[in-house]
């Protein structure tokens, strides 16, 4: 890693936030409608969209965490440990504080996140990469359909929040409010400590966004001082829930002993990537690998270091024990879907009313395919 | 930022790093020494307990 100047970052142009903020709240009410005229028949939309993994989180939310292992057949030595707490604790906190059940909580989380998501996405696209095509960018973060996984009531709006805020803090020097947000991230899913590893590394050796105009770089012996911090202080969030299940069960890392009973075992990439070819039923997830490896390395092509590295990290930690969901873990982070709707700006203007189009239909058929529990999403 | 006022800064993160880092090692070192039930330990802890999750034994270890 080398070191880099600092381009300061200007402000945006005038008019251009209310811009932005307009078109993604306006993009994000379309597809909560299309979502929840799809969902009406099925029993309204928040108990419609709850699949999978959302049960875990709303078992959680209203019972916490059981001591004991899931005893049927099915699902035989499953249990919520697997599940990291941050996410469940916020469905629980508005279920106290507005009276929703656990369904509507967890949606209600996700619908109010996925816009502040896509304006942070939109502020740091601009940062790094210019105010050329700033809006046609920030609406196609919106409505691709890897965005259909911010709507659900998963971590997945939570985390892509605290990722990318994280960063964005780091780069501005508000070191103690990254801590915060690091301890969160780690609090919310398994990959977060390495995430905030990689950020850490960045800020120490190759720092990567500008921070605001008028303020001195900081020197290296700050950077360093910075990122050890994040680090130390991203691993005590992640060591609370080691306390937790210590206490539970009597073994701190319960949430990654578990894993073994949903068939995660370790082995390499590249082997779980030859099975994925080999079996029909986890083809689709084979396929989302390959693309996710083509994205990551045109990631790095661009010079979107740390981005990729995340990317990457991410990528090896979740297919190193099987491919199940690869395709929602890499491709529902921030930084993926950033790097996708920067792909498609460089795609001829003429194309661009196409490409919007698929990106509504294909999201209208991941909705009607996770409404009706097709499991090739989940 | 002035130098005092750099250095109170470090010395401030320095501290809250180490108050974090001491909290990391406790976690570290509960997270070595489980103690856990003979159920826990055959079914999570012992390689092969649970195989493409089901366990690896005909029988089903006992769970209280």
């Amino acid at each position: 890693m080398t070191d880099y100047t600092l381009d300061r970052i200007s402000p945006p142009l005038p008019g251009s936030r209310t811009r932005t903020a307009g078109c993604v709240v306006l993009l994000n009410l379309l597809l909560l409608v299309l979502l929840a005229v799809q969902a009406w028949p099925l029993g309204g939309l928040p108990h419609a969209v709850c699949h999978w993994d959302c049960a875990w989180y709303e078992r959680i939310a209203t019972h916490g965490y059981s001591p004991h292992p899931m005893t049927n057949p099915a699902d035989f030595g499953q249990a919520s440990w697997a599940f990291f707490p941050l996410y469940p604790l916020l469905v629980r906190a508005v279920m106290a504080a507005t009276g929703l059940g656990a369904d509507g909580a967890g949606l209600a989380i996700n619908v109010a996140l996925f816009p502040l998501l896509a304006l942070l996405a939109a502020a740091y696209m601009r940062q790094k990469a210019g105010d050329a095509d700033g809006l046609f960018r920030v609406a196609l973060f919106v409505i691709l359909p890897t965005g259909f996984w911010y709507r659900l009531p998963y971590t997945e709006g939570l985390y892509g929040v605290l990722l990318l805020s994280t960063a964005m803090a780091m780069a501005r020097g508000w070191t103690m409010a990254a801590a915060l947000l690091a301890a969160g991230l780690c609090l919310t899913r398994p990959t977060g400590l390495f995430c905030v590893a990689v950020i850490a590394l960045f800020h120490m050796f190759a720092p990567q966004m500008a921070g605001p105009a008028g303020r001195t770089p900081p020197d290296r012996l700050t950077r360093w001082v910075e990122g050890t911090v994040l680090v130390l202080a991203g691993a005590a969030g992640l060591a609370l829930f080691i306390f937790f299940l210590d206490g539970l069960v009597g073994d701190g890392l319960a949430f990654g002993h578990v894993q073994a009973a949903w068939g995660h075992r370790f082995l390499t990439p590249v082997v779980w990537l030859y099975k994925g070819f080999t079996h029909r039923k986890t083809l689709d997830l084979a396929i989302a690998a390959v693309l996710e490896i083509a994205l990551i390395c045109w990631g790095f092509r661009i010079r979107w270091a740390m981005e990729s590295t995340i990317l990457l990290v991410t990528f090896l930690l979740a297919s190193s024990t099987s491919l199940m969901s690869i395709h929602r873990i890499v491709l529902a982070n921030p930084f993926a879907d950033m790097l996708v709707a920067l792909l498609a700006c460089r795609l001829p203007p003429r194309w661009r009313p196409w490409l919007v189009l698929l990106c509504l239909g294909l999201d209208v058929v991941f909705a009607n395919s996770w409404l009706h529990g097709k499991r090739f999403l989940g | 930022m002035p130098g005092a006022g750099r250095r109170r800064r470090l010395l401030g993160l320095a501290v809250f790093g180490l108050l974090c880092g001491l909290l990391d090692l406790a976690a570290a070192w509960r997270a070595e020494h489980p103690h856990v039930n003979d159920a826990y330990r055959r079914l999570y802890l012992v390689p092969g307990g649970i195989v493409n999750g089901t366990t690896g034994s005909a029988i089903r270890p006992g769970w209280p």
